[in-house]
């Protein structure tokens, strides 16, 4: 409150625009929907997490070799992984989104959303190109052989101790069909 | 107390190294837009990212390498420029409005480029927008041209800052992580379930599968973290313990980066209003 009172005694503008992003902030934590930049919401592993019985994972292989977390920095697997965890998805998850959300809102502040701007069509194939040259200059080396398995793994306790199981593998065309 | 114009450089110098420090970790990593070679975007629930994908820039910079050199040289040459314009305005004469108005229009620019930047970086497969909040924030204190209302501004980023934490600690509680006694084995789990399932014989991947198994150690860790972020509160009424929340930031981004191999570092420029005191940048 004493912050508030000597910014609004020393500057009218920036009291009201500091007091507005506060408020806003407060609100979009209040909401918990769609956030507005530069307000988000900071959860940080908040939502309650389940216990699961089996996993997916994607695994990578590069001219016969299957690419390992410990060959990559942190930033280095983020960046050889995401795109294909992301890739499957992105034509359900932006296309609903967009039907769901983006258009209705965007309609109600009188903005004409142009659905090229929103909307991927997936393509497999295309991806699998690009991302061939792309791991290619992450590994700095040519690659001959690029193959993407979606793995599902059983996981059962043993003494305590969890174990894994590989119950199917498919290849990335089939996974992301 | 009168704030002396040092206080502002030691910010925006502050800020400059931050900045470049991670640019260089980044680059290291090959985290620049142009080693990205972005060929798709997703779409966040962001109205204003809505909005700014309205233009077609997002789509503009897809497969464009030369677009992606651009933006990176726009993007991480701005606070060089802005931190020079600022030294030799200020060296040249101190209580000039028109330099400070000068001063002012680069941090818009640089404002603007970071938020572009910002936003279309983050819609590629690299990084969260949250981790970017630094940039957007800064380059709004370094418009005000008065010297109190930039260090109440800076004040205004450190509230930010625990509001950021102190929230963080609330979405704990309001949505029941906190209540789940296996929240963090099953974070982990999920977290490094390709270092589990293809390197399990790795000692990493042992001292996960160790924390997995163990999920009262895990729970203790993540219940100290929310304790953590919680007891941020008292930075609000008091800055008597400013240091024990800058240890505990920094201890919560190296164990972020090494127990969930997040690097969450972008974050980091919000921790200057707490090492830089006004009281403490006496010289002129």
């Amino acid at each position: 409150m004493m912050y508030f009172q000597q910014l609004y005694r020393t500057n009218k503008f920036w009291f009201l625009f500091v007091l507005i992003f506060a408020l806003c902030q407060i609100f979009i934590n209040y909401k918990q929907g769609i956030v507005i930049t530069p307000l988000y919401h900071y959860g940080m592993y908040s939502k309650k997490v389940e216990s699961i019985d089996s996993i997916e994972l994607y695994a990578v292989k590069i001219n016969g070799k299957v690419l390992q977390p410990f060959q990559f920095s942190a930033q280095e697997w983020d960046k050889l992984m995401l795109p294909v965890h992301q890739y499957c998805k992105i034509e359900k998850h932006n296309n609903d989104l967009f039907s769901k959300d983006i258009k209705r809102i965007l309609n109600r502040l009188y903005l004409t959303a142009d659905t090229s701007n929103f909307i991927v069509q997936k393509q497999p194939e295309t991806f699998l190109n690009w991302y061939k040259n792309y791991v290619s200059t992450i590994i700095s080396a040519p690659i001959t052989n690029l193959e993407i398995n979606k793995i599902t793994s059983h996981l059962t306790e043993e003494n305590g101790v969890i174990k894994f199981t590989t119950v199917a593998t498919k290849s990335f065309n089939e996974a992301c069909k | 107390m009168q704030i002396k114009e040092t206080y502002r450089s030691n910010m925006i110098v502050g800020y400059t190294i931050i900045f470049y420090v991670l640019m260089v970790y980044k680059y290291f990593n090959g985290m620049f837009l142009f080693q990205m070679h972005p060929s798709f975007f997703y779409t966040r629930e962001d109205l204003f990212t809505w909005i700014f994908m309205l233009t077609g820039f997002h789509k503009w910079l897809l497969n464009n390498q030369l677009g992606c050199i651009i933006m990176d040289i726009l993007f991480y040459a701005a606070p060089i420029i802005f931190y020079l314009v600022y030294r030799q305005l200020i060296k040249n004469q101190k209580s000039n409005l028109n330099h400070f108005n000068i001063i002012s229009l680069v941090a818009v620019v640089m404002l603007s480029i970071n938020v572009v930047y910002i936003q279309c970086y983050t819609m590629y497969p690299t990084n969260s927008i949250e981790a970017h909040i630094a940039w957007m924030l800064f380059p709004i204190v370094f418009v005000a041209k008065d010297i109190n209302v930039f260090k109440l501004l800076t004040d205004g980023i450190r509230y930010f800052l625990l509001f950021f934490l102190m929230s963080a600690g609330i979405w704990k509680i309001a949505q029941g992580g906190i209540f789940n006694t296996h929240q963090m084995s099953n974070i982990l789990l999920v977290q490094h379930k390709e270092i589990l399932v293809i390197t399990p014989q790795h000692w990493y991947a042992q001292f996960i599968q160790f924390l997995i198994n163990t999920p009262k150690l895990s729970y203790a860790l993540y219940l100290a973290g929310t304790v953590f972020e919680l007891s941020c509160i008292i930075g609000f009424f008091t800055k008597k313990y400013d240091i024990f929340i800058v240890l505990g930031w920094l201890f919560f981004l190296c164990s972020n980066h090494f127990i969930m191999r997040i690097p969450y570092y972008e974050i980091s420029a919000l921790l200057l209003p707490f090492i830089i005191s006004a009281e403490n940048s006496k010289t002129d």
